[in-house]
């Protein structure tokens, strides 16, 4: 369904945005894993392209406008087109909102909230000038309910769930769906580090989840892949729960 | 006071949250009119506020009932030549397990918290409100319409049915001057809930610890939220669902107990 189409997908170079990446290259897409980190981000290239897949690494820092402009540009000129562009790239800062660092709150909103709309903005561009394209926000059922310690983390996921309705309904018409994903507790590679270093607890995740388990990267990418795809061509402006039932469920 | 002289009826009002919102409009100078299904419950609650030196009576109500709906309200308009506040409180719950529940059980509650709030309002606006032009109904919905609780699906669903009803009649009626807006209380402190507890039934612990607030809500506070809509302090408020529920809703609590398999025994609250 996507082969040969340009799909970029920001903080790609582990974790979730990588099973994207891989949920793509599987469909004969070119995946462009973005992120921060060039080291991680290359293996990771290196690793699919190793495996057939075709998939280019560009470092990007999503706070600074000039890099995703710039990367949308040479994409462009070496591809031609811009297909899907996926706002996956998170910081999670955790702390008591009265004690956290200033500097965790900024770089939480530059990371998640005002480098979503960056990267919407300079990919948006092309898109609209195409007339079709496909963007989709990484949020959080962080951003609908709160979990203690998360201001930082769950105040811009909730600022990207309106920002996913804002642009949605602002390009609708001109081709450009604008779409998000909500994802509950997802066992990445992250989270199993947490669950060794004893700062998560599976039990407890496992026990407000009425699916009683959490969810795998695959899932969470499968969700992003249809939402991208034209199986998904009327839902414009829609952030899509994947969470096992956590955010419908509210008894204890 | 607030609601100097204003002729409100209050269903469901013999006890509970019901009765606090009664007591506290005529607290704030309204005439109560308790419409009841247990007469004798509506009148004795009647009795009471009458006591404290208040304006009540009490009227036998089955919200179920249209034709008990328009006798209610035309009864309050022949005496007043008014109705100018309504609040849809009558209630009940009964606990079953989805792939358990009856079908009388389910079309109880669904009959006397969605059909009953429809029917009662459309009684009192056309019989006053419309014709005055001129109103104001607060409905009791519940934080239980805004999500899933397990073994409440009926009265959930209900409820999730009155919020959005709410903002229908509030955007279909606001030329008429009537505001219509949702109270969603939290798990509140009735004596129903007293007595609950007192049975072991319900572990108060339980609800104190889900809720940021670290308690449930006592009558009192939803009865002053109800107050503050049916003002006119809320004058520019129609079609809003507001939540008194201590911080219940917006949190995920991660630190979840699970999921008890309550007891399948009817439990009800009026």
């Amino acid at each position: 369904m996507f082969k040969d189409q340009v799909i970029v997908i920001t903080g790609a170079a582990r974790g979730l945005g990588l099973g994207m990446a891989k949920r793509f290259a599987r469909d004969g897409a070119h995946v462009v894993i973005t992120d921060i980190d060039q080291t991680a981000g290359e293996r990771s290239a290196q690793q699919l392209r190793s495996e057939g897949a075709s998939v280019q690494f560009a470092p990007l820092d999503v706070r600074d406008p000039a890099q995703s402009n710039a990367l949308v540009e040479r994409l462009v000129d070496e591809q031609g087109h811009l297909d899907i562009w996926v706002n996956n790239a998170g910081v999670a800062y955790k702390g008591p909102a009265e004690t956290l660092p200033l500097n965790e709150w900024d770089q939480s909103i530059a990371v998640m909230l005002s480098g979503a709309f960056y990267c919407a903005q300079a990919a948006g561009r092309q898109m609209l000038a195409q007339g079709r394209g496909v963007i989709v926000n990484v949020a959080s059922v962080g951003g609908y309910k709160y979990i203690e310690g998360r201001v930082a983390y769950s105040v811009p996921k909730a600022g990207i769930i309106m920002l996913t309705q804002a642009l949605g309904v602002e390009w609708a018409k001109r081709g450009v769906r604008v779409v998000g994903i909500a994802p509950g507790v997802v066992m990445t590679e992250m989270v199993q580090k947490g669950i060794e270093e004893g700062t998560a607890r599976l039990d407890l995740y496992e026990r407000r989840t009425p699916m009683r388990r959490l969810g795998s990267v695959e899932e969470i990418a499968e969700a992003v892949y249809w939402l991208a795809s034209d199986e998904a061509s009327y839902v414009v402006a829609e952030t899509m729960i994947v969470d096992g039932g956590w955010t419908a469920y509210q008894l204890f | 006071m607030s609601l100097e002289d204003q002729i409100a009826i209050i269903t469901g009002a013999g006890r509970g949250i019901g009765f606090t919102i009664a007591r506290k409009f005529a607290q704030h100078g309204a005439h109560v009119v308790i419409g009841e299904l247990v007469d004798e419950r509506g009148q004795e609650a009647a009795e009471a506020l009458r006591a404290q030196g208040y304006s009540a009576q009490a009227l036998q109500l089955d919200v179920t009932q249209p034709a008990s709906c328009r006798a209610v309200s035309e009864k309050v308009m022949a005496e007043y030549g008014r109705i100018d506040l309504l609040v849809n409180n009558a209630g009940l719950f009964q606990l079953y397990k989805s792939e358990e529940m009856p079908e009388e059980s389910w079309r109880l509650q669904v009959d006397v918290m969605l059909n009953g709030v429809f029917f009662m309002t459309q009684a009192v606006a056309r019989t006053a409100m419309i014709p005055q032009k001129r109103g104001v109904i607060v409905n009791i919905a519940s934080i239980g319409g805004m999500g899933g609780w397990p073994m409440r699906s009926a009265y959930n669903a209900a409820k999730a049915g009155v919020i959005v009803l709410s903002e229908v009649l509030a955007t279909e009626w606001a030329q008429y001057h009537i505001r219509v807006n949702c109270v969603s209380p939290g798990v509140t402190r009735t004596d129903m809930m007293d007595s609950l507890i007192k049975q072991g039934a319900v572990q108060l612990e339980k609800y104190n610890n889900r809720t940021p607030l670290g308690r449930v809500a006592e009558p009192d506070e939803i009865a002053n939220a109800v107050l503050f809509l049916a003002s006119e302090r809320a004058s520019f408020i129609t079609g809003e669902n507001l939540r008194v529920d201590g911080g219940w809703v917006p949190y995920a609590n991660l630190h979840a107990l699970g999921f008890p398999e309550e007891s399948s025994a009817r439990q009800e609250e009026s």
